[in-house]
């Protein structure tokens, strides 16, 4: 029960978390970006890189969730049920999200009417045939998944924090391969 | 007139007189396709006009004269429309024309000719072949075709949009016409 409690999670859960958490970062802030920017060589390759980037993070949660199907993390620390019931909702609904948020910008590259290519050289296929109300509709699905992933996140760092700061106990360690667990 | 001059004229098939035909609206396209980050993309143009008389018989009496608008660039988006038609690409309010001009014409056989004339885009002029085929439909013509261009020669797209790793130098020109005799353009 004692290691079990204080028990890490597995290098590769560790990894694909940060990396994960790094690449939904980036690609967040660059959607935000090139989504204001007037049309230029620039937009373009900015855009094609978003695309990349999204479907490289479609990749890693597919493997990702693979991997916690093999190996299932350890049990949460003990905390009020009401706490576990909610923990297991964001995760789920993070889960869900990082899904959903790549293929809605892949469906809205489709209905654009353009192919998604990645890295500049392998072709997908489109999900979608082009049509521009169906475009503007995902654009406002993909942006609002976007946010609501953010709120997501949000919510996931302030019960980190509140684990780390207020309960004292090794949540956050053991997410952290330097971080010493806390007696 | 004489009544033998009369049967002679009779006797003239209605398909070896060069007849004058103009491009009908619907049902004529003029499309191209082009690579961006290595995306194959469509474009099309709205508004052209002009006439085409092939005549197998008489090549060397043959005509075309196509314009197309350029403002009329349709890319997918507004953002892209605006910018093709921006100084930087076909500056269409100096340029607002594209004009090709051939009285050259050799018929290939089974419906094929190679047009050769001069093309006009921006400020420049330069002799171009295009391959087209002629189908008869009824009383109009089709006629199919295309060719292929570097966009950098007609100085389409300057600037940091020189950069062809981002826009891809090649063009092709890819054009469907529908030919309606002149004297019957209300059927445009």
């Amino acid at each position: 029960m004692e290691r079990s409690m204080t028990a890490r999670h597995s290098a590769p859960t560790i990894l694909f978390h940060w990396l994960m958490a790094l690449g939904l970062a980036a690609n967040f802030a660059l959607g935000l970006t090139m989504a204001d920017m007037a049309l230029s060589p620039e937009k373009l390759k900015f855009f094609s890189w978003h695309k990349w980037a999204g479907i490289t993070l479609l990749g890693l949660v597919a493997l990702r969730l693979l991997w916690r199907l093999l190996r299932r993390p350890p049990p949460l620390l003990p905390m009020p049920a009401w706490q576990k019931y909610t923990t297991e909702a964001v995760h789920g609904l993070m889960y869900l999200l990082m899904f959903a948020i790549p293929l809605s910008g892949w469906l809205m590259s489709s209905a654009a009417g353009v192919q998604v290519v990645y890295l500049g050289m392998f072709p997908l296929p489109n999900l979608a045939a082009k049509d521009k109300a169906l475009f503007d509709l995902l654009k406002e699905v993909h942006e609002s998944l976007n946010y609501a992933l953010l709120a997501l996140v949000l919510a996931h760092v302030a019960g980190a924090l509140k684990h780390q700061l207020l309960d004292h106990d090794a949540t956050l360690a053991r997410m952290i391969p330097w971080m010493r667990s806390k007696p | 007139m004489s009544k033998t001059f009369l049967l002679a004229l009779a006797l003239i098939p209605a398909w070896a007189q060069a007849a004058p035909y103009a491009i009908g609206a619907a049902g004529s396209r003029i499309g191209f396709g082009y690579q961006q980050m290595g995306v194959a993309m469509q474009g099309s143009f709205r508004s052209f006009a002009g006439s085409v008389d092939l005549d197998a018989a008489q090549p060397q009496k043959s005509t075309v004269d196509i314009s197309v608008q350029t403002a009329s660039i349709s890319l997918g988006s507004q953002d892209a429309d605006r910018t093709a038609a921006g100084a930087e690409f076909f500056d269409s309010k100096v340029f607002p024309q594209a004009r090709f001009v051939s009285r050259q014409v050799q018929a290939l056989g089974s419906g094929r000719y190679r047009i050769t004339g001069t093309f006009t885009l921006k400020n420049l002029s330069r002799p171009l072949t295009v391959d087209a085929a002629l189908q008869p439909q009824g009383a109009q013509r089709l006629l199919t075709g295309g060719f292929s261009l570097k966009r950098l020669d007609w100085g389409i797209g300057t600037g940091d949009w020189a950069d062809t790793s981002t826009l891809g130098n090649d063009v092709r020109v890819s054009f469907t016409l529908r030919l309606v005799p002149a004297a019957n353009e209300h059927m445009r």
